[in-house]
């Protein structure tokens, strides 16, 4: 069914045919990435370049899946497609970290679970052998402006390696921008919940597993450091899963909320001579803040939309979180990591807005500052001639819920069907009922 | 016998007791004079004396009984005719069985002379001889003790009457531990007791403490040690608990120490050890509770019975007798409260320890409360992160709880003191305790009368316990001091006339001495507890031990030491700091430092409180906000009525209603608030919600006699942080793990309100069904509970309305029959699930079904069509849109998430369109949360259906006010802005519909509830408290308090399916 029509033009085709068996098998077939034929220009938009800076009323050429020129005023080649977006707005593609779109469909149902294996430490799993390219959560992603993502494995103290993914592919090999950037570390958990016997109240108490845990992480990074050295014979999939981390070339993420966790972390660090790494959760990060500046350590704030830490702090403590964190200097990027909702990315950003932070550096909080973490800078998440022609046009502003309104979005400058079966479902009821079908009888 | 006869045989039996007495004084002595000592030799001459003395008593007993009732005058008789219905204690157990011994009748007489007697609480103290007998007080007077009489010098010290506890386990055995309930366990839905038996398990009203009761002698003694002399005992084990036996803390057979074999019935909202799955929470337990309470109304009119039930029978039985009710503290209390009410039920609350919180309240109830001395205690502070994870609350329980029992006495309340909640410590704190509680402002008379006359009165024995008068019990203390003295210490506790000696009247001789003995001199140094002094020679010559032997007994001093490898015993008299030798040899202890330095009291920390606040927590207030007179100054208006927005208009409040509507209005003495550029709207009402509760669900499949309103919990924070998201009210709805699930709770978001003050006043009534995968417990490969599929529920419906009808016609049938049949035939049994169903099928309780898929959407409209009512909303309904105008023409409503899809099977068609195609179709729709974070920005949520699905701003706003209040019936007093409406508003600083939008201010019945520059300016307060409570724990620890590690409870937050809401259970996706 690929063909090299112009997708744009091809939808309104497709709605026609949306019957609902189609629906059940047509999955990225009529949707996914077609590349254009010949150069795009964006004309006369508001770009968000997600560096922090805005070009009001520019425009934005892009060919052979790369931004070739972007400004107030851009030479067009003679072929190119023009489109004009007065009033519109251009943004770089959102980039969702700490996923676990395309490894789990439906929570309830076990047989679609690809995201924690077995056991505590995984450092060898990789997101990228599991990731499905057609979950049907893709187009529902995508629709709001999220076009590339971190899908990472979740689970254990040590829940595997994540890789970095366009939202739109044939295949997962297609679909992969960066494979084995982050190993995902679940710093353990210090306190536990225990239930008394005789009252069944709910305590915490102190973790009886927390040393035996520790000493394992002790263990094994010690041993893969002197793996990589050695390498010895026979391989062992755990350690060399780990070399990366040595050279810096793979992140560390290690998710706690808590900055008791977080400070023997960059203590671990240290010790075992990791560079890069990076904070996800960070509920109490405003108390590192500091250390942070100086280590140049990123924080990943899981999400805006979250109640705070504990009862007794204050009732916005989650909202601000992101402003504190950014006035302090602290790298902050943005995530929604609950898979069902990873639509809301953009709203996060939204309302770390309305808390504080200034407007362009919300939305550099999900573009520019997650892209220079997965260590693609360059291809992602900044409207820049010579990156990726990963971006999308909306009719407002996409922080907001009434301005999020995707008109066309562009993976590698292929475009992308915005339209996934909640839309075609939609359509369906809706002319329905213009059509006045029967109500059912009653009995 | 005549008369002078008598007195002949008087005199001859006081001469025996005498010599008795002497030769037990010589013991005394005797063991020092007579036995070479070592070290490690222990002496208790009180058990040689007690053993000499109950030889003597053995030899007297029969006739000195005799001869004293008649000596005694027939007032005596009378007086213990009052006690008849107390066993007495010292009377000799009728034995029916050939003893394994000679008998051995013993009369106890003694007379305790010349101590500062302290009758009863609140009056005078005297010095006066007290004369016991036969386990009773016989005398209280000045005159002189007959010879009969085992006369006891207690000159100087202090007797009070013994102490009773009526919330002790003492002598049963420990209930098993309660099983926590598994979600992903089979189920449990019949009891697993045995026997003809109430058909749940937690009603275990047949339980007789009195059957099960062994003396503890350990524990005996440690209650004696406390003051304790009488307890009440139950088995805290279930619902309906059974009956309690008071019990004196005597050594000697069961039979001896029970006093009354039913002296109380015992209640509780907790199922104890029940296997049976319901109730799993205090609401259930509620409605068990009043379930039970008619089946015995209507068990008791059945004849001949239908069937047995000996649970039944047993409650019937102990209606008579005083109730006790154990609650967790003043929320459970004042659930609890309302079954008495229903019931006319008088329950003596077993209280939990947090009832200062509510002092008032509480004392409006009228009710005696028993209230515990466990109070919690500083923390540790060695793990920043645990102490952190402890919540305001906490600290502030902390502070205020030894104030609990001195408020409750000051509102009013009667209260009991109790050592419960102590055992795991060995009841050590409950001296310390008592001591913070008074200094915390309760009075030594308010003390002892909580620890005496109170307890007695409440369960009826205020004729036979907690004073010294003749007639009652000879529960005597014997203290060294007043009870308020700091250093007072208990010497003896005699119960039923039954002598129990605690700890000897010895002077503090802790220091060095110089011991000078035939022209030598030692230095001996004593060091130890003043109870237990040990001794050590400070200058041993070459060769000698420094060992050396110190006994100090009743004044007596015995000293051996070994001098030239030869014992030396000395033997000596102690008189305040004066020591004597007694034994003729010329020795001499010479003070050289230290010696005689009194104990210094342990001194007492009282943590400085701070103000009470409600709630305990972060942003609590130390009073609700008034009622004020407000105007908002040209605000863009949000109207929802026909009006639509109007821009720089004004609106007025006065008692709490919307009073006026315009612009340029008159001050008229208004509070002013500048809403220039900002947005005036009715508050958000959130048509699902689960915050303000304790818990959410129970587990019968028909839960529909289980009430939200017995669950709320106003304190819960997530109320105010839902107040600074613009929520104003809120349907707390029932969780879906049943088909039927439980009444719902139509609340106002007052923060700090009680909970009944939350509810909505004149609200209809509403309840939770539940249709799909959580009812049919999908997620639970273990279930056996029926229904399995959507067919079965599709029929268990049916057959639940069925039932319900048939259960209206033999109510109406009833009460269509004259007074007189209606006397001669017994009502129908209540049934309240089936009552509640009725209310439903009358179109007086409406149905919020939680439901997703269209099939059982279809089926649920079916079966009301068919039962002639109306659903009145389907709640989540995500797929609602397929089925749109089937709704409208059914007239029910739909509730549902913006945007929430694909976390199980059933969501799976979910679209957030649905809402606007609902909408479009005439279907009167909502946005809620089920989610109390969500909650604080539904109008985000709402404002999703502009982006899918095109609605207007205003039709958009209108699903989080108005539609919602459609759905709950509140529309004519809720959701827009109109005079006469309920001044429950929102100033957002931007249009509501924005991501920008914060509410600055939230009002609820004219209220200012949130107020956010204010609020934002409490941030610091609150970590300021936090820290200054944390430093008085720190000056607790000082002052030599003990400390225990926190144990914060993690935060609980609800989903529809949750059990108990933890985070931990990563159940916080399950909807």
């Amino acid at each position: 069914m690929r063909t090299e029509l112009n997708q744009r033009r091809r939808w309104p085709q497709l709605l026609a045919l949306t019957l609902w068996a189609c629906a059940a098998v047509c999955t990225h077939a009529q949707e996914s990435a077609l590349a254009t034929a010949r150069p795009t220009a964006l004309l006369g938009g508001t770009l968000h370049l997600g560096n922090g800076e805005v070009i009001a009323n520019g425009s934005l050429l892009f060919d052979q899946g790369r931004i070739v020129a972007l400004g107030a005023r851009i030479q067009l080649p003679a072929n190119a497609e023009q489109i004009d977006l007065v009033g519109a707005h251009v943004y770089p593609g959102l980039i969702l970290l700490d996923s676990t779109l395309g490894l789990i469909e439906v929570e309830a149902v076990r047989a679609t679970l690809d995201n924690t294996e077995f056991g505590e430490l995984n450092p060898n799993v990789r997101s990228a052998d599991a990731y499905n390219v057609d979950s049907e959560l893709l187009p529902v992603t995508r629709f709001n402006g999220v076009l590339s993502a971190q899908i990472a494995p979740t689970g254990g103290l040590i829940s595997g390696r994540s890789s970095v993914m366009k939202l739109d592919a044939w295949t997962a090999e297609e679909a992969l921008l960066r494979a084995d950037d982050g190993v995902w570390l679940n710093w353990p958990q210090r306190l536990v919940t225990q239930i008394d016997e005789n009252t069944l109240e709910a305590a915490l108490t102190e973790n009886p597993e927390y040393a035996r845990q520790m000493g394992e992480l002790e263990d094994l990074f010690a041993q893969a450091s002197t793996y990589r050295r050695a390498a010895p014979s026979p391989r062992n999939l755990k350690l060399e899963a780990l070399g990366p981390l040595f050279e810096g070339t793979a992140r560390l993420y290690v998710r706690t909320d808590y900055a008791a966790d977080f400070d023997a972390a960059m203590a671990f660090a240290e010790r075992h001579q990791i560079s890069a790494m990076a904070w996800v959760g960070a509920a109490e990060a405003e108390q590192l803040a500091a250390r942070l500046v100086e280590s140049n350590i990123p924080v990943v704030i899981s999400a805006v939309h979250r109640l705070p830490i504990y009862p007794d702090s204050p009732f916005d403590q989650a909202y601000q979180l992101a402003a504190h964190l950014h006035q302090a200097g602290v790298t902050v990027a943005l995530t929604h990591s609950y898979y069902m909702n990873a639509r809301n990315l953009a709203f996060q950003a939204g309302s770390a807005r309305t808390y504080g932070v200034p407007a362009e550096q919300a939305l550099a909080m999900i573009t520019s500052v997650p892209a220079q973490l997965l260590g693609l800078a360059d291809e992602l998440g900044t409207l820049k001639v010579g990156a990726r022609a990963t971006l999308f046009v909306s009719e407002g502003d996409v922080l907001e819920m009434r301005g999020n309104r995707l008109t066309r979005a562009y993976i590698d400058g292929m475009a992308v069907n915005l339209q996934g079966r909640q839309q075609r479902l939609y359509q369906r009821y809706r002319e329905r009922y213009q059509r006045g079908d029967q109500v059912p009888a009653t009995d | 016998m005549g008369q002078r006869g008598c007195v002949e045989r008087w005199k001859r039996e006081l001469s025996r007791i005498w010599a008795i007495l002497g030769c037990a004084q010589i013991s005394l002595v005797a063991p020092w004079l007579g036995c070479p000592l070592s070290q490690s030799m222990t002496y208790d001459v009180f058990t040689f004396d007690r053993t000499r003395l109950r030889s003597a008593r053995a030899a007297l007993a029969a006739d000195l009984a005799r001869l004293i009732m008649r000596l005694f005058l027939p007032a005596v008789s009378a007086l213990f005719g009052l006690s008849a219905s107390l066993a007495s204690a010292a009377t000799n157990l009728p034995q029916t069985f050939t003893p394994n011994d000679v008998h051995d009748h013993r009369q106890g007489a003694f007379a305790l002379i010349g101590a500062t007697v302290h009758p009863a609480p609140n009056q005078p103290s005297q010095v006066a001889n007290v004369w016991l007998q036969d386990g009773k007080i016989v005398a209280l007077n000045k005159l002189p003790v007959p010879a009969e009489y085992a006369t006891i010098e207690v000159e100087g010290l202090h007797l009070y009457a013994g102490f009773v506890d009526l919330n002790s386990g003492y002598g049963l055995p420990a209930p098993a531990a309660p099983k926590p309930f598994n979600y992903s366990a089979a189920q449990v839905m019949d009891s697993t007791t045995p026997g003809a038996f109430n058909s749940n398990e937690a009603i275990r009203s047949q339980f007789q403490a009195v059957d099960h009761f062994a003396p503890d002698p350990d524990k005996a003694k440690q209650l004696r040690q406390l003051g304790f002399s009488v307890v009440l005992a139950h088995r805290a084990d279930g619902v309906a608990r059974g009956s309690g036996a008071l019990i004196a803390l005597l050594d000697g057979p069961a039979q001896q120490a029970v006093l009354r074999a039913q002296a109380s019935a015992h209640f509780s909202l907790s199922k104890g050890s029940s296997a049976q799955d319901f109730p799993i929470s205090s609401m259930g337990a509620v409605a068990l509770l009043r379930q039970t309470f008619h089946d015995a109304r209507w068990y008791q009119a059945q004849s001949p019975k239908p069937f047995v039930d000996r649970s039944l029978d047993a409650l019937l039985g102990n209606q008579s007798l005083p109730q006790l009710m154990a609650v967790s503290g003043w929320l459970d209390l004042l659930r609890a409260q309302r079954v008495a009410d229903e019931f006319d039920q008088r329950w003596i609350y077993l209280a939990g320890g947090d009832e200062y919180q509510r002092a008032q309240t509480v004392a409006a109830l009228g009710a005696d409360l028993v209230v515990p001395l466990d109070f919690p205690k500083p923390l540790e502070q060695g793990d920043p992160a645990l102490l952190r994870m402890t919540d305001l609350s906490a600290l502030q329980h902390w502070a205020h709880a030894p104030f609990n029992p001195a408020r409750l006495r000051a509102a009013g309340t009667r209260i009991a003191l109790t050592s419960a909640g102590l055992e795991a410590d060995q009841y050590k704190p409950f001296w310390p305790n008592l001591r913070a509680a008074m200094a915390a402002g309760l009075s030594p008379d308010q003390a002892l009368e909580a620890l005496t006359t109170a307890p007695a009165a409440m369960i009826g024995a205020e004729h036979q316990l907690g004073r010294i008068a003749p007639g009652f019990a000879a529960n005597l203390l014997l203290t060294s001091a007043p009870i308020e003295d700091p250093s007072m210490q208990i010497y003896e506790n005699w119960v039923s006339g039954q002598r129990h000696v605690l700890a000897t009247v010895e002077a503090d001789l802790r220091g060095t001495w110089e011991l000078s003995l035939d022209q030598q001199s030692y230095r001996i140094e004593v060091t130890g507890s003043r109870a237990k002094p040990s001794a050590k020679r400070l200058d041993p010559r070459e060769g000698e031990s420094n060992k050396l032997s110190w006994r100090q007994d009743r004044g007596r001093l015995g000293i051996e030491l070994i001098v030239e490898g030869k014992p030396i015993l000395l033997a000596g008299r102690v008189r305040g700091s004066e020591i004597a030798a007694v034994d003729g040899r010329n020795w001499r202890l010479t003070p050289i430092s230290g010696a005689g330095q009194p104990d210094q009291p342990s001194t007492i920390f009282l943590p400085e409180p701070g103000p009470l606040t409600y709630p305990l927590g972060a942003y609590g207030r130390t009073e609700r906000p008034a009622q004020s007179h407000l105007l908002f100054r040209n605000a863009t208006v949000w109207t929802n009525e026909s009006d639509g927005v109007l821009s720089a208009t004004d609106v007025r409040i006065q008692d709490g209603k919307i009073s006026e509507i315009g612009t340029r209005l008159a001050t008229r003495g208004a509070r002013e608030i500048d809403a220039s550029g900002r947005h005036l709207t009715a508050g958000i009402i959130d048509e699902h919600s689960h915050i303000a509760v304790q818990a959410i669900n129970d587990t019968p499949t028909n839960s529909a006699m289980v009430r939200i309103r017995d669950s709320l919990n106003p304190g819960d924070v997530d109320v105010f942080r839902n107040l600074a998201g613009g929520v104003t009210a809120a349907q707390i709805l029932h969780g879906s793990a049943n088909p039927i699930g439980g009444q719902s709770a139509l609340i106002k978001l007052r923060w700090g309100a009680l909970p009944d003050q939350m509810l909505i006043a004149g609200a209809d009534g509403f309840i939770k069904f539940a249709l799909g995968e959580n009812v049919k417990k999908s997620s639970n490969s273990l279930s056996v509970r029926y229904p399995n599929t959507r067919m079965g529920v599709a029929q268990f419906l049916e057959d639940a309305f069925s039932e319900a009808e048939h259960y209206r016609d033999q109510w109406t049938e009833w009460r269509r029959l004259s007074a007189r049949e209606q006397r001669s035939r017994p009502a129908p049994r209540v049934d309240l699930a089936m009552q509640a169903l009725t209310e439903v099928l009358d179109q007086r309780r409406f149905i919020s079904a939680h439901s997703y898929v269209q099939s059982e959407i279809l089926m649920l409209m079916r079966l009301a069509e068919r039962h002639q009512f109306r659903v009145n909303t389907f709640t989540h309904i995500l797929e609602g849109y397929k089925v749109a105008e089937r709704m409208a023409a059914h007239g029910v409503g739909g509730s549902s998430f913006a945007d929430w899809w694909a976390y199980k099977m059933e969501v799976i068609d979910a679209i957030p369109y649905n809402n606007a195609l609902m909408e479009q179709a005439g279907v009167v729709t909502a946005v809620n949360s089920d989610d109390a974070e969500m909650s604080r920005r539904l109008n985000q949520e709402a404002a999703k259906t502009i982006q899918y699905g095109d609605l207007s701003e205003e039709a958009a706003w209108k699903l989080v006010t108005l539609n919602p209040a459609r759905l709950l019936h509140l529309d004519e007093r809720m959701g827009s802005i109109r005079v006469g409406k309920d001044a429950d508003l929102v100033l957002w600083s931007a249009p509501p519909l924005s991501i920008a939008a914060r509410a600055d201010y939230t009002l609820v019945d004219g209220r200012i509830e949130f107020d956010r520059e204010q609020t934002e300016a409490m941030a610091g307060a609150i970590s300021d408290e936090r820290e200054r409570l944390i430093q008085q724990m720190r000056l607790a620890k000082a002052a030599g308090a003990e400390t225990e590690k926190p144990k914060p409870k993690p935060a609980q937050r609800f989903h529809c399916d949750d059990l108990n809401g933890y985070e931990y259970l990563g159940a916080s996706h399950a909807h």
